[in-house]
């Protein structure tokens, strides 16, 4: 919860920590990926996102190495980016994995999955992040 | 650190950041595991929590594809109070030779759903994950 001026100092408020800012609006898509949900929050200077899609597109299969080159997802809402280019984990419909990168420029990219695992129409994906964002 | 009714502000105690609560019991862990460590914390409405298992079952194996062969399995779940609020995929380290997803609901099951391709989890090896989210004043 936001101080704001005029508010009055106690114990209780100096212990809250409920959410400064949410969002669940603003994600925009490539045309492979289908809207499920999106959950963006900000507390104490830290935010959060939580995204879950559906895969729309034609298969992508991931190399023995495990390069599925770059999938663009889409874009975060301004003011939901993060300061530095972050990469974290995705999740793929219970039986695969992989890696993806948040750019500063709220731009959302897978870059790797399990060697030889394929990501097909149908299928969910699963992204979550945290990251320091002072007061932003 | 919480704040009490008459405590008096300082700079020292604005800047304070010890945490709020920690724990090391109530995890539940499942056939199959044993628990080598489960550590929580919660500081200004963030939670994190490390879990360390043992593998105590049958061998777990992945495809080549990197699907656990009989699918997702339940590995164990967090205590009422240190779940998040949406779900989580997670990174999870397989003694330090493969990795791998697990997934932690807000229900707190925890069950691992992929690992590297054609990777096994054989009697005695460990799996540990790191999550952290967003807990408010939960």
């Amino acid at each position: 919860m936001r101080k704001r001026a005029g508010m009055r100092i106690s114990a209780d408020m100096m212990n809250d920590n409920s959410i400064d800012e949410q969002t669940s609006s603003g994600l925009q898509l490539e045309d492979d990926f289908s809207f499920m949900s999106f959950r963006g929050e900000k507390v104490n200077g830290v935010t959060s996102l939580s995204i879950t899609l559906e895969y729309v597109g034609s298969n992508v299969t991931a190399t023995a190495d495990g390069n599925i080159g770059d999938v663009i997802v889409g874009f975060l809402p301004e003011g939901w980016w993060p300061p530095e280019q972050i990469t974290s984990y995705f999740g793929k419909s219970d039986d695969s994995d992989g890696s993806f990168t948040v750019q500063t420029t709220g731009r959302i990219l897978l870059k790797t999955m399990n060697n030889n695992a394929t990501l097909s129409s149908g299928q969910l994906v699963f992204l979550a992040v945290m990251w320091i964002s002072e007061n932003n | 650190m919480e704040w009490l009714a008459g405590m008096r502000m300082t700079a020292e105690r604005l800047n304070d950041n010890t945490a709020d609560e920690e724990t090391t019991a109530g995890l539940t862990v499942a056939t199959g595991w044993s628990l080598n460590g489960f550590q929580g914390r919660k500081v200004n409405g963030i939670t994190t929590v490390y879990v360390s298992l043992n593998r105590t079952g049958a061998t777990v194996t992945t495809t080549s594809a990197g699907a656990l062969s009989a699918g997702p399995q339940l590995v164990c779940t967090l205590p009422i109070g240190w779940r998040p609020p949406d779900t989580i995929i997670e990174n999870f380290d397989k003694s330090g030779t493969a990795d791998g997803g697990v997934s932690i609901l807000a229900t707190g099951t925890c069950t691992i759903q992929s690992m590297s391709p054609t990777a096994s989890i054989t009697l005695n090896q460990d799996i540990t994950f790191f999550s952290q989210w967003i807990s408010e004043n939960d």
